[in-house]
């Protein structure tokens, strides 16, 4: 092996083992029943972040210098049977590594002032863990090189929002409301899972590079686009929609807003909402692959962007509106993917995942910037709606007024739709087999009594 | 004598009666508790040993007793299920260990050591009678009607005597069907699974852990069952226990008892096991010996950590938010870990089987796929909404102290261990159980494995 | 989906309008249980509990505690954590218990021992319990039942296993005829193999006691007899749903009824505001919602029916709540309990209508009257509905919601009481703890038995943690009082003029600088004036666009002061002022335009790297990036020469520029006023300081309770700079001279503010200080920043971020960097830590370390007259505010999820209201954990140099005062102008506190005495070894 290559090599390979490292510690220190003092992780967590951030910079330099748009580092296989094959590998190229040093920029500057944002709280620790394991999530998606590995890591994104979100556990909306946020993750991860398996099918493994050929992204092989890239585009975009809150799924965003400020400004406004336009863009090769695929891309990214900005309008606390703002920002950079600007899609994420940042940070400050800007222009601040729609008839108005209230019914929706006949169907099945249970076992004994009996449960359950 | 010539697979069956023997004598509960103990951790080093020694030597072991064989099948097998009896005796509260309890799980042991490696088909049968009599003891034990487990117990055990009655070395057709018709009953594959969670809601846990999760069935189906049965019969028990995974995961999400969740959540998971059996690829085979290895140590954690919440807090529902973190966080983590990695999450055990399942079932066409990502997506719901009911919410204002005991400390460090630590295995695993899937499927009789099947030499 | 009962029964009987003006008093009766907070931007402190101040303290907290659903006290194991620590003194718990119980406290039970000892023990040791099967599990699993509880002493362990081994070998095991066996014996006896009892040794015996104990234990349990259970009926059909089918309906009508609520309230967030709302909440909510909407929530279907009702019979929001509480089955009797539990579901929100209909003032939109009407007949309407949707979904289940209560009631679970295993283990525990041998209870006779836990369960939880409480308040009042009795009595008053003078507020927060300053300047003296000195207006600084009301909340101002730029640098100032406005409007468009479609588009993907920059730095770097846009902000700032517009020549005062101001009548009113409260009519000093405070941070919604109490939570510079100016007006001081108040002609007023977060002092119209006194006014400045830098130390050490180590100067960059930093949710600590309440001369208490904690009101009782004008005027003020602050902290602190707003981290704000939890929870009041955590829950104790006498004709002429102190919200003791001796009231009486005599520690300075210590500190004298020694010296111990 060259020695450039091992420095990139030694480079990709740190970025990925920095906060694995710090997971393991965590694991540990659980094993062994000890407990970190505040100090000792604050310091873990800048550590490693610098460790990663120099490693990512380091490949960033040397890759520019050399030349090369595209560099794999190949652990090996990880499972091989002649149907079936596993492989860890993880790729350097313009996107990999700017979502990558995007990531930790934002993540240092989250865990530095996590820090001392959460000093003193009775979950610190376990706010770090889950930490560790967004980043760990986080870092083994960009640099994915197999869609496997990306699953794995967006599977760990998920689960540590959810669990993020539920941060404040002692009281019930944080625990339901992330419970919602995890039944869409898992209905995308089950696309993507889907979308895994169409991959091998089609090129018998999981690897981007076969979607691609040999040319560095964003450019692909035309000829290397098969018959069921259709269906696998649009199992993608499913995933990406979930992740990215695209419509129909936005319903959740305003929801993962019970976590401690520093996660919402983590997730809505930067690196979480931003997987989903971060896999479609890994992926782009497929959406080219026909012209309906890309304008349902259009369509989806337009449509969640007109929602997310008329029920943005409307929201009255600032992380909603924040969430929204950053909703309908995401589905422009959707569009934009759909009408193959790439580049222009991915400095667009970039800009706008920092931009939202700073924006969700200053969000608790918001009451003191709001003072401070009235002073200066000397009257209220106020950002009326637009002139077109004070044309529109009232009742127009109101019906926009309480659709965007409402949030686009989206919520509703599912509820209707989706999670009420699910648990009406069920709830039926379970009732027809405990009356069949007693009819055999005789009524319950006091002593052991089966819980109590009831009725369908509210749509809140699911 | 040579650690390699050690009797392994004699000792593994040999200990636990003896040990039930030495368990029993005592009247005292703590004392046979503490023997037991003894008893199941030098199991476990005795399987670990034949385990080792086996690898070492590379070859299929003797003919044991005429009937039982330590080969490439069960040989990771028998870890396992001495560490599912261990966990479950480690699990068992003081307050419920009686020397029955103690007897019971020895002699469980025993039988299910002796299920797996057991080579012929009317020995099988006749273990099988004595699992099944071990929860009635234990519903007679609690006072418990028992009248739903044997309504369907009774038709297994007519069906087993009736496909050793049927059974003719010419056609086996009808022994087959019965045998098959008793495992799919036994393995409570849609609609013959209403005795499971009868089981898990009056028997105690461990118990009906122990009868569930070693899914001996399994080895039923795979040794005498698959290379002797027609494939549309395979095929629609194949949809069967698909269907059945899908409809448990379901109902396992809007449980209100943990224990009927649990239930449900065991049978998803088993059903999903049986179906990669019945799927009869390589591929899928191995998958299913992997994912029957990851699913019995991932689920027997979860046992373990609900039955430890009931033990403190008695019946739960899910329906409430109960807060109890901040009581035991080391329960709460090892209900989350083990509950993830029943479903696959990445970096657990269960991540590479479950990838193997789904990829295997896509040969057999995506109408396979889909429900198998829907079965997966349905269990993680309901894990973590049962973890969000049980470990979040209101802090109770008891103010005794409910800490782990020392004995669940370790049971949570081995699950957790196990766990993730199994997951670095993964590739040796995955290739020894795809060497025995080709093996078993080249011994399928008179119909050759696919040829796409066979490894590429 | 249609509930068929919840729209379309009609309601029988014509709407009578008595009832209904009863209804609306009922509701206006149940309001006043909702939080009065008030818009966060302006944070005014009071007590929590407001509504319940016509009752006893200890009556009020577990009433409150019933009805909020809160904790009144601390927890009890706080208590003994304090009490091991020292805080809590076991010879005090004592006194208190004994005082309590009065006489009954030596009468024995059955022998055994004496309610006090009983009571003592279960004080001092934790009496653990747990539901039953919690019980089962800790009996079961840990060594409860083999080893004795660690907390006992070794003697009295061995004890009782001698005791019992006695009982067992010779009693119960001898051939003594008449012996009764206990029936648990033999079993016990077998499962410790009593074949080998010979053999036993200590742990085993030990087991065998214990085992013994909590056998005979529960056997006494069940010869007392069960005892039920209080079974409380659930007032709402929510709560009966919630425990039938465990549906909270409140989760659905809320989800929607929030959203509603913050539209309707905003006060500028939206961009797009909610139609029709001028025409009240509950139009709006009629015109928004009266079509029917498939797609919305699955509850709601039959809301147009019910709104078409509404219409179709023109009903107002009173009929419309009547309708709903007939159709709900609620009888006339039972209506204000339900309406109150029902406003109480969402107390946030309806506090905030409620204060914002009242006091339509402090808002930019108001809103009509009547609006918690409309609130609570919306919230009825959609309560209706979801009651309906939800009881349909219980099987078997169709009848109408009115008999809902009642239908449902069979299915309610039983209340859980207190189990047998429960009261066994508490006596389990006291027996081990006391020395209750097995034997002892095993020949309790039954109503013995019942004796016992009668008066174990007497001594509930609650009243345990009272008495803990009352001797946690005990100490601190023994050490305050120690303390001041223990100062010298002051020097006789100094002859030589002072360096300098300064007045600050009197809020706690400046007793420290006025300490340090003290301290630094040894011949400066200081006073302590409530913040708004006296001037009452509404005012607006150069660089603001509106006025704020900058006096006490209960007072509207009638008079508006202005700040203009000096005219001869009007031009740039216009140039600026318009350079400001062109930047606000580029921001604001940035931030609004951030939000859209394409401008948003096209902002962050071309600039949107750059706010990497700011973000970075300013989390990275808080005080640095503060300091660079302080730089910058500096070029467009107001040009730094203003003068106050304040006197006006037009008789009425107005909202133009020409009424600005006071008459010189007013301003002579004023400036008389506040020097005679202070005790400052002599010996004015050549400079005379006075500074208002305030506070500035970031990241922090309740910036504004950081501010001045005394203006309303706003900033004092203002009122302190009005003040100076009309001091230092000759004609002013000649109306003064005629009313015999003489201020030297050479005597300057400077008016300044402190900034209590960074310790920043700022000083007014420095050009104004003539040029003689120059010289004296530098020396003062310095010595004033210097004592600035010293307090930024002294606060430092509260702070775990802040090392013990720093030097003052660091200290004071440490504090400036974190009022910067984006990410601190601990700007300041506020008032946390107030407790004390001191109101005299500065002489009593100068040198006195008080540690931040005492509120401290200058008054001289030898310039007061006959009729206590001053110090009645004086207190008519303090004590409602002072105790309001104490209060809002005592309830914040003691239950701060409950009365507080709980932490900070997830807070949002939502419509610049206030703060909720997450993106959808009711509005959150009270004050934020992170501000209240190291305070100490006491009532606030008023030490008030002057006699009994005169408070008793306080008592009599205030009725305010007269509530908070017979009700004890407040401790109160006064202070013998001439002897010293302290008095403390009790129950009506005076009681003489007798002070232990040993003296204060003494250290040179302060810091020296904090040093290396982060907790509360005890009361010190503060003396630097320069200073004379005429006093006596603490007697060494």
């Amino acid at each position: 092996m060259p020695a450039s290559d091992l420095v990139l090599t030694i480079a990709g390979l740190l970025i990925v083992c920095a906060p694995v490292f710090l997971l393991v510690t965590f694991f540990a220190t659980f094993l062994l029943e000890r407990r970190l003092g505040e100090q000792t992780i604050s310091r873990l967590i800048q550590g490693v972040i610098a460790v990663g951030l120099l490693a990512g910079l380091v490949a960033a330099i040397r890759m520019i210098f050399q030349g090369l748009a595209h560099y794999e580092i190949e652990l090996g296989d990880w499972v091989i049977t002649p149907r079936y094959h596993l492989k860890f590998q993880f790729v350097l190229d313009p996107l990999s590594l700017s979502y990558v040093l995007l990531t930790l920029v934002l993540a240092a500057t989250i865990g530095a002032f996590s820090t001392r944002y959460l000093h003193r709280e009775r979950g610190y620790n376990r706010f770090f863990v889950l930490f560790a394991i967004f980043l760990t999530g986080m870092v083994v998606a960009a640099l994915s090189d197999t869609v496997e590995t990306l699953y794995a890591g967006w599977e760990l994104v998920g689960l540590s929002s959810v669990l993020l979100i539920a941060f404040f556990q002692e009281r019930p909306a944080p625990p339901r409301n992330g419970l919602r946020v995890w039944i869409v993750y898992r209905v995308c991860d089950a696309a993507l899972m889907l979308a895994a398996i169409l991959m091998h099918e089609i090129n018998g493994a999981g690897d981007f590079d076969h979607l691609v050929g040999n040319h560095a992204w964003p450019a692909h092989d035309p000829l290397l686009i098969g018959p069921h890239f259709a269906w696998l585009g649009v199992l993608f975009l499913i995933a990406a929609a979930g992740k990215s809150a695209l419509v129909p799924f936005s319903g959740w965003l305003p929801r993962a807003m019970e976590g401690p400020t520093p996660s919402s400004a983590v997730f809505y406004g930067a690196l979480s909402v931003h997987l989903g336009v971060f896999l479609l863009l890994r992926v782009s090769p497929v959406l080219d692959s026909s012209a309906w695929l890309a304008a349902l891309v259009v369509a989806l990214g337009l449509g969640t962007s007109a929602f997310a900005y008329l029920a943005g309008r409307v929201q009255t606390d600032i992380k909603s509106a924040l969430a929204f703002a950053s909703l309908t920002q995401v589905g422009v950079i959707i569009a934009e993917i759909g009408f193959g600007l790439r580049y222009v899609a991915l400095v667009h994420l970039l800009g706008h995942a920092c931009l939202r940042t700073l924006q969700f940070l200053r969000a608790p400050s918001l009451l003191h910037d709001h003072h401070q800007l009235e002073n200066a222009i000397g009257t209220r601040p106020r950002d009326p709606a637009p002139e077109w729609e004070q044309h529109l008839p009232a009742s127009v108005q109101r019906a926009l007024y309480r659709f965007s209230l409402e949030r686009g019914y989206l919520d509703s929706l599912l509820d209707r739709v989706i999670a009420r006949p699910f648990v009406r169907v069920f709830g039926a099945m379970d009732r027809l087999e405990r009356s069949c249970d007693r009819l055999l076992n005789g009524p319950d004994d006091p002593d052991h009594p089966a819980p109590r009996e009831g009725g369908g449960r509210g749509g809140d359950t699911v | 004598m040579n650690f390699l010539k050690i009797p392994w697979l004699e000792l593994q069956l040999l200990l636990p009666l003896v040990g039930a023997v030495v368990a029993g004598s005592f009247s005292s509960a703590v004392r046979a508790s503490r023997w037991t103990l003894g008893f199941m951790i030098v199991g476990m080093f005795i399987s670990l040993g034949g385990l080792a020694a086996n690898v070492i030597v590379q070859e299929p072991g003797r003919l044991v007793l005429g009937q039982f064989r330590l080969d490439g099948l069960v040989l990771p097998m028998l870890p396992v299920l001495s560490v599912l009896h261990f966990l479950s005796h480690l699990g068992t509260s003081k307050s419920r260990m009686t020397s029955q309890h103690c007897v019971a799980g020895l002699v469980s042991m025993g039988l299910t050591s002796a299920a797996v490696s057991c080579q012929s088909p009317w020995l099988f049968v006749g273990i099988l009678y004595g699992m099944i009599l071990l929860p009635l003891w234990d519903l007679k034990a609690q006072a418990q009607p028992i009248r739903g487990f044997v309504v369907y117990m009774i038709p297994v055990l007519a069906l087993l005597a009736l496909g050793w009655w049927s059974y003719d070395p010419l056609s086996r057709i009808w022994s087959m069907g019965f045998l098959g018709l008793a495992l799919t009953i036994f393995g409570g594959i849609a609609p013959f699974h209403g005795w499971l969670p009868g089981l898990f809601q009056r028997a105690s846990l461990g118990t009906a852990m122990l009868l569930v999760l070693p899914m001996v069935e399994v080895v039923g189906v795979l040794r005498f069952l698959i290379p002797q049965a027609p494939e549309w019969v395979l095929k629609v028990a194949s949809v069967g226990c698909l269907v059945t995974a899908v409809y448990s995961a379901g109902m396992g999400i809007i449980q209100s008892d943990p224990r009927r969740f649990l239930a449900f959540l065991v049978l998803s998971q088993t059903s999903l096991v049986m179906f990669a059996v019945m799927m009869q690829s390589a591929t899928s085979i191995t998958a299913a010996l992997c994912l029957w290895i990851s699913v019995s140590i991932s689920l027997a954690g979860l046992g373990f950590s609900i039955r430890a919440l009931e033990d403190r807090f008695g019946r739960l529902s899910l329906r409430e938010h109960h807060g109890h973190y901040d009581q035991v966080p080391g329960l709460a983590i090892g209900f989350l870990m083990a509950g993830l990695a029943s479903v696959g999450f990445p970096g657990t055990i269960g991540f590479v089987p479950m990838e193997l399942l789904v990829s295997s079932s896509a040969q057999q066409g995506l109408e396979f796929s889909i429900p198998l990502a829907f079965t997966s997506v349905l269990n993680g719901i309901a894990i973590l909404r049962a973890y969000f009911a049980l470990f979040t919410g209101k802090r109770p204002v008891t103010s005794v102290s409910l800490r782990m005991t020392l004995s669940e400390r370790w049971g949570i460090v081995l699950i957790a261990l196990l766990i993730f630590g199994a997951g670095w295995f993964s590739p040796s695993i995955v290739e020894s159980r795809h060497r025995i899937a080709e093996q078993l499927l080249i011994g399928v009789g008179g119909r050759a494995a696919p040829a796409a099947e066979l490894p590429i030499p | 989906m249609h509930p068929p009962n919840s729209n379309l029964s009609p309601v029988a009987g014509p709407v009578d309008s008595a009832a209904l003006g009863q209804l609306e008093e009922i509701i206006r009766q149940a309001a006043h249980l909702l939080p009065a907070q008030g818009p966060i931007g302006v944070f005014i402190h009071h007590n929590t509990l407001h509504a319940f101040e016509h009752l006893s303290f200890e009556d009020a907290v577990r009433e409150g505690a019933r009805v909020f659903g809160c904790e009144p006290y601390l927890t009890e194991d706080r208590y003994r954590e304090e009490l091991r620590r020292g805080r809590i003194r076991f010879a005090e718990l004592k006194t208190v218990l004994n005082r309590d119980l009065g006489e009954s406290s030596e009468e024995t039970i059955n022998g055994l021992s004496t309610r006090l000892e009983l009571r003592l023990a279960m004080l001092e040791r934790p009496m653990r319990s747990g539901d039953g099967r919690e019980l089962d599990w800790f009996m079961a699993e840990t060594d409860a039942l083999s080893k004795s509880r660690l907390d006992i002493s070794e003697v009295q362990r061995r004890r009782l296993i001698t005791e019992t081994r006695h009982w067992v070998m010779s009693r119960l095991r001898g051939s003594l005829p008449g012996t009764k066996h206990p029936a648990w014996l033999e079993l016990l006896l077998n499962r410790f193999r009593e074949e080998r009892i010979e053999e036993w040794g200590e742990p085993q015996w030990e087991a065998f006691t214990l085992c013994a104990l909590w056998e005979v234990c529960q056997e006494g349990v069940e010869v007392s007899g069960a005892r039920s259970g209080l079974d409380t009926k659930p007032i709402r059909h929510r709560d009966v749903l919630l425990s039938v089918c465990g549906t909270d309906t409140d989760l659905l009508v809320n989800d929607v009824l929030i959203r509603f609520c913050a539209a309707f309230l905003d006060q500028g967030i939206a961009h797009c505001e909610l139609p029709e709302r001028d025409l009240g909440m509950f139009a709006a909510f009629i015109h928004l919602y009266e079509r029917g909407n498939w797609a919305s929530a699955w509850w709601l279907s039959g809301l147009d029916g019910v709104i078409q009702r509404i219409r179709d019979q023109g009903m107002s929001s009173l009929t419309s709540i009547d309708e709903s509480l007939r159709l709900l089955g609620v009888h006339d009797e039972e209506r204000e309990a339900y309406l109150s539990s029902t406003l109480l579901a969402l107390r946030g929100w309806g506090g905030m209508i409620w204060h914002v209909e009242q006091r339509p003032d402090r808002v930019h939109h108001a809103v009509r009257e009547k609006s918690l009407m409309d609130f609570l007949a919306v919230r009825l309407v959609l309560e209706r509905l979801a009651l309906g949707a939800v009881a349909q979904s219980i099987d078997g289940y169709c009848g109408e919601l009115a008999a809902l209560r009642v239908d449902l009631a069979p299915r309610l679970p039983s209340m859980r009481f207190t189990s047998d295993k429960q009261r066994a283990f508490l006596v389990f525990q006291l027996g081990q703890v006391l020395g209750w041998t097995p034997e002892q209870l095993f020949h309790l006779s039954k109503p013995a038995w019942t004796h016992l836990f009668d008066e174990v369960e007497q001594f509930t939880e609650l009243e345990r943690r009272r008495v803990f409480h009352l001797a946690y308040e005990h100490r601190f009042r023994i050490q305050t009082l120690d303390a001041l009795s223990a100062l010298p009595l002051p020097p006789p008053v100094p002859l030589e003029r002072a360096s300098f003078q300064a007045m600050f507020c009197i809020d706690e927060r400046e007793e420290s600088i006025r300490r340090h300053v003290e301290e630094v300047a040894p011949t400066a003296e200081t006073f302590g004036a409530a913040g708004f000195f006296g001037v009452v207006m509404y005012y607006r600084g150069a660089a603001a666009a509106d006025f704020v009301p900058l006096c006490p909340v209960v007072v509207r101002p009638k008079h508006w002061v202005s700040e203009v730029v000096d005219r001869r640098l009007l031009d740039e100032a216009r140039r600026r002022r318009s350079t400001r406005r062109r930047i606000g409007m580029a921001l604001q468009r940035f931030h609004g335009g951030s939000r859209r479609v394409v401008s948003g588009a096209f902002l962050s993907a071309s600039i949107g790297l750059l706010a990497t920059l700011p973000l970075v730095a300013r989390v990275m770097f808080p005080r640095l990036t503060a300091q660079f846009r302080g730089f910058f902000g500096s070029f467009i700032a107001p040009p730094p020469l203003t003068r106050l517009v304040l006197e006006r020549s037009t008789p009425a005062p107005g909202h133009d520029l020409s009424q600005h101001g006071f008459l010189p009548e007013e301003m002579i009113e004023m400036a008389d006023r506040l020097l005679r409260d202070v005790g400052l009519t002599s010996k004015f000093a050549r400079i005379v300081f006075i500074f208002g405070h305030g506070s500035t941070s970031l990241n922090n919604p309740h910036e504004s309770a950081h501010d001045c109490g005394a203006c309303g939570g706003g900033q004092g510079g203002p009122n302190a700079r009005a003040i100076a100016e009309i001091l230092n007006d000759p004609r002013i001081r000649s109306a003064l001279k005629e009313r015999g108040l003489e201020i030297p002609k050479d005597t300057v007023f400077v008016g300044g503010i402190h900034n209590t977060a960074n310790d920043n002092l700022t000083i007014y119209d420095v050009d104004r200080v003539p040029t003689t006194h120059q010289f004296e006014f530098e020396v003062a400045e310095k010595a004033l920043l210097e004592a600035c830098q010293r307090n930024a130390h002294e606060r430092a050490r509260r702070f775990g971020s802040a090392s013990l180590g720093l030097s003052p100067a660091s200290a004071k960059r440490h504090m400036e960097g974190r009022v910067e930093d984006l990410s601190q949710v601990r700007p300041e600590w506020g008032h946390a830590t107030n407790a004390i309440c001191i109101v005299g001369r500065r002489q009593r208490t100068r040198g006195l370390f008080l540690d931040r904690r005492s509120f401290l009101v200058s008054y001289d009782p030898t310039l007061d007259d006959a009729e206590n004008t001053i110090l009645f005027r004086i207190l008519g003020a303090v004590v409602p505010v002072c105790s309001g602050i104490n209060l809002e902290y005592y309830f914040s602190y003691v239950d701060s999820p409950g009365w507080g707003c709980g932490s900070k981290l997830p807070h949002n704000i939502t419509g610049l209201l206030g703060v909720m939890d997450g993106a959808l929870s009711d509005l959150r009041t009270g004050l934020p954990w992170q501000m209240v955590e190291i305070h100490e829950p006491v009532r606030l104790l008023f030490v008030i140099e002057t006699t009994p006498a005169t408070i008793r004709r306080l008592l009599d002429k205030n009725p305010v005062i007269r509530t908070m102190v017979q009700n004890r919200w407040v401790q109160l003791a006064v202070m013998n102008p001439d002897s010293g001796d302290i008095e403390i009231y009790t129950q009506g009486v005076f009681e003489r506190h007798l002070p232990n005599g040993v003296g204060l520690p003494v250290a040179a300075s302060s810091s020296e005495w904090y040093a290396g210590w982060r907790d509360h500190l005890d009361f010190a004298l503060i003396r630097s070894p320069g200073q004379e020694k005429n006093t006596t010296e603490p007697q060494p111990e």
